[in-house]
């Protein structure tokens, strides 16, 4: 019970007095919904990394979900609360065909082609115009958000979607499915000995990955009521695997912390002017090398660090 | 009657020929020892059984059904599992942690019920468990059982090694230098360890280097160089083959000690 | 069906000589991230944010300032160099000796591409920039037609290419960074000082990513975002050749360079790199290792 007191008085904050804080001001609310969307996206990433693989491909899939959405509300005129996970299915296939291909790599190497993937997935979007309408992109997308408080509906919406996704990691990671992701990290030869179908996991655990992205990728397209081949780009791939390894992979709320911490970092450097992402990028290198294990490890080394001096 | 058998298997490494036509059979319930130089091909001949290495040509069958070149998993469900040469281990887990995992053909229930984390499955996680501390203490690891794999000593990651192994439930065990690495106390456990699997009902095929410990635990054995199988027979007929005793000739350490 | 034979022939000799003029340089950025790789074992993200650096080096000396060109190309090697040689002291090197772990310095150099990118962005602007032609001219080969600023820079790049291959095979330093490559503990108890030749190394492959921009943004302009693309590229060409082998990395850059030459030519847009980066997943399905590497992992 105590391991959970944490998470759920940051919950409480974060559904409960987060908006009544910043009620009204659309800015702030538009940035935390920024920040429950990349971090429910980064969740994905997070998850790539529990099977070992370092992911830079989430930005391609939070375009065919944002995509996939775009079509189906405007092309087909699919309402969004059916569209929305059809974009994670989507998304989520579409990783498990191109992950039992590139799976196979590991370490830089599925880093440099998911990040190629990020790219090649723009190209798709720019030139299959059929579907796409190219580098016009997509616009009018109709939101389920309306009226004068569509913002805070948003809000709660990407909240709890959040928390959702949070619950679905966390129970991931407790079962037997996460303990075999654990295996797959730590070795994927000694896995496949004791009978572990290694291939089939990986892409798993891909697919759920970029479901994840697919998911996170529609809502916010939606929330912006736009698409276009650059939404989604290099930058923002390697934004979410920063998220991830910033907040810290050893925790589930890694990529949480780690969202909430950059994206409103660098929202509250805006006042640098045309610094801001270079003072942006100075910092967050700095904590790279003087936080090797993510934030979340600060937490963790003061209590071990109390403890131990309790002991002498 | 025979468990296992392989015929004119071969595999090539570029220009090196490091498993040459090699047959043999193994039969249920014994303890088959294959013995060999370095770099004889002992530990190519068993990845290619288990399934890590598919081999260039020849015929491997288990329980008169053909394996050859099956991915690991498959024959592991079949019931040949392997334990690895250099040792081997989930680094950040716990040994109980290791064999927990390495129960995973036996979990039956689904994978959803385990994500909701329903009755069914916390029974059958509650009886993993068990038999994980179990094959544990049997293996004398009960008490780090909670320990990080990286911070246990080499002869108990040895024995992790067969407890995971173990856990899935093989009826072939492959067991590549089991003792490698052991003192003479601790080699004696480790044999009176296999001999206890084997009478369990365990088929054991093992590559060793202690000559003194393969002859004592062998029912038979398989001499092979240079890939090739040189002889084959009971420990008293190799250790008086000529060819078996050419191949070992001229080593710095004569651990046939004949 | 209808064309006539010359024009073919036309054809694919232009093709041959785009490939080819721009194989050189593509060969500067693959030597540059594949040396890096090999001895330090850190995939160098920024690697594309060198070329930008090394290229607006040049457009400030020599578009700008109108020094020589090979004076300005001096410069933008050695400015690149010693910020590859500052970033290996001051960020991979703490990092690597902390930990082994490939994941802690290629978030780092995530990082520090990103790091690159904004510096590039508050010193450059977002305009895209070149400069004026070097040479003037056109040749006529075999019915191709060779604008002789390209020609030059193939020249220098193939001299570049060239040399660094001399170096890295007949030279002491070149011996010690192989010996280094093929294992960091056995060429360190052979007595190579492992940190300096490290640190040379990297400061080396940097500054042949800043050659390579610096020789290309005389032919095609660059802007600071740029980077990243860069970066791809230099991805593309060592995951086709082969990491860490140098003749992989002439490999790939040729594959790159030629199958850019022969889609450009064909299919307007960017298409081309669409196709390019689909022909790389389904070739890597069948060599994972690349053309001249070893299987890895
Ligand atoms: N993956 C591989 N690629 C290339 N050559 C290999 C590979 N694996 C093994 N070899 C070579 O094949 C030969 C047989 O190796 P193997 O490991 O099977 O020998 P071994 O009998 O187990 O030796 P040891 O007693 O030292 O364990 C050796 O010469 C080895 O170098
Ligand atoms: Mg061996």
């Amino acid at each position: 019970m105590n391991r959970l007191l944490g998470p759920l008085i940051g919950l409480a904050l974060y559904l409960g007095i987060v908006p009544l804080l910043i009620h009204g001001s659309s800015y702030w609310l538009t940035v935390f919904i920024n920040i429950s969307l990349l971090a429910f996206t980064s969740l994905g990433v997070w998850l790539t990394f529990y099977i070992g693989r370092i992911n830079i491909a989430q930005g391609a899939f939070a375009l065919i979900g944002g995509y996939a959405v775009a079509v189906l509300t405007t092309l087909h005129g699919w309402p969004f609360w059916l569209a929305l996970p059809m974009a994670g299915l989507v998304a989520g296939l579409v990783g498990g065909v191109v992950g039992s291909t590139i799976l196979r790599l590991r370490g830089v190497y599925f880093a440099m082609l998911t990040l190629c993937l990020t790219e090649a997935t723009r190209l798709l979007a720019l030139n299959w115009t059929g579907v796409t309408q190219g580098a016009s992109g997509i616009i009018g997308i109709p939101t389920p958000f309306g009226g004068d408080s569509s913002y805070l509906q948003a809000y709660f919406f990407s909240a709890l979607l959040l928390l959702a996704g949070l619950l679905a990691i966390w129970r991931i990671t407790q079962c037997r499915m996460g303990r075999v992701f654990r295996a797959l990290q730590a070795h994927e030869d000694l896995a496949a000995s004791i009978g572990i179908n290694v291939a089939q996991y990986r892409v798993l655990a891909f697919s759920i990955a970029c479901a994840f992205g697919g998911l996170g990728g529609a809502v916010l397209t939606v929330f912006l009521q736009s698409i276009y081949p650059t939404s989604f780009n290099v930058t923002n791939s390697t934004d979410f695997m920063l998220y991830c390894f910033l907040g810290g992979l050893q925790f589930v709320l890694g990529p949480a912390v780690g969202a909430l911490v950059l994206f409103l970092g660098f929202q509250l450097l805006s006042a640098l002017g045309s610094y801001q992402a270079l003072v942006y990028a100075i910092l967050m290198v700095l904590a790279m090398l003087l936080l090797p294990n993510g934030l979340l490890s600060l937490r963790f080394s003061v209590r071990q660090k109390s403890m131990r001096e309790g002991q002498v | 009657m025979s468990l296992l058998q392989v015929s004119s298997l071969s595999k090539r490494f570029g220009g090196l020929q490091a498993v040459d036509n090699m047959s043999f059979e193994v039969r249920a319930g014994e303890i088959l020892s294959v013995i060999g130089p370095n770099g004889a091909g002992k530990s190519t001949l068993f990845k290619m059984i288990a399934g890590a290495l598919k081999p260039n040509s020849g015929e491997i069958y288990f329980d008169s059904r053909r394996i050859t070149g099956q991915p690991q998993h498959i024959v592991a469900q079949k019931g040949v599992v392997r334990t690895f040469q250099e040792t081997t281990i989930f680094r950040e887990m716990s040994a109980l942690e290791h064999v927990v995992i390495a129960h995973h053909l036996q979990a039956t229930s689904g994978a959803w019920g385990a994500f909701v984390n329903s009755g069914r499955s916390r029974r059958e996680e509650e009886a993993i468990r068990q038999s994980a501390a179990e094959i544990l203490n049997y293996l004398g690891l009960g008490h780090v059982q909670n320990e990080a794999a990286k911070n246990l000593p080499h002869g108990y990651l040895r024995a992790l090694g067969i407890a995971m192994a173990l856990a899935a439930k093989p009826k072939l065990l492959l067991l590549d230098e089991p003792f490698a690495g052991m003192n003479p106390e601790e080699t004696d456990r480790a044999i009176e360890m296999v001999r206890g699997i084997c009478m369990r009902g365990v088929t054991v095929l093992l590559v060793e280097h202690d000559m003194r410990a393969v002859m004592r635990i062998s029912h038979r054995i398989v001499a092979v160089s240079f890939g090739r199988k040189i002889a084959e027979g009971s420990p008293q007929e190799i250790q008086n083959n000529p060819s078996v005793i050419e191949a070992y000739l001229g080593r710095e350490d004569d651990e046939l000690g004949i | 069906m209808g064309l006539a034979p010359t024009y073919l022939g036309s054809v694919m000799s232009q093709i041959i000589v785009n490939g080819l003029m721009l194989s050189a340089t593509y060969a500067l950025i693959a030597l540059g991230i594949t040396l890096i790789f090999a001895i330090m074992n850190v995939m160098n993200f920024a690697h594309g944010q060198m070329y930008v650096l090394g290229g607006f080096m040049v457009y400030y000396t020599y578009g700008v300032w109108h020094w020589p060109f090979a004076l300005s190309l001096l410069v933008a090697a050695l400015v690149v160099a010693a910020v590859g040689l500052i970033l290996e002291r001051f960020f991979f090197r703490s990092v690597l000796r902390r930990s082994r772990r490939e994941e802690s310095t290629m978030l780092l150099a995530v990082g520090t591409a990103l790091l690159l990118d904004s510096l590039a962005l508050a010193l450059f602007g977002e305009k895209q920039r070149g400069v004026p032609d070097v040479v003037s001219g056109v040749y006529h080969l075999a019915g191709a037609y060779i604008p002789a600023r390209r020609l030059l820079i193939f020249a220098i790049a193939a001299v570049l290419t060239t040399a660094f291959i001399v170096f890295i095979n007949y030279t002491r330093p070149g011996r010690a960074l192989r010996a280094i490559a093929q294992d960091r503990e056995t060429a360190a108890l052979q007595g190579v000082d492992v940190t300096r030749y490290s640190a040379l190394g990297f400061g080396l492959g940097a500054a042949l990513s800043g050659l390579a921009g610096g020789l290309l943004i005389s032919t095609d302009a660059i802007n600071s975002g740029a980077g990243n693309l860069i970066s791809i590229k230099a991805f593309i060409m060592i995951m086709i050749g082969g990491a860490g082998v140098v003749s992989g990395a002439i490999a790939g850059a040729l594959v790159l360079a030629f199958s850019e030459a022969i889609g450009y030519y064909f299919i307007p847009g960017s298409l081309p790199y669409l196709l390019i980066l689909t022909g790389l997943i389904v070739f890597l399905l069948f060599r994972p290792q690349g053309i001249m590497g070893r299987r890895w992992g």
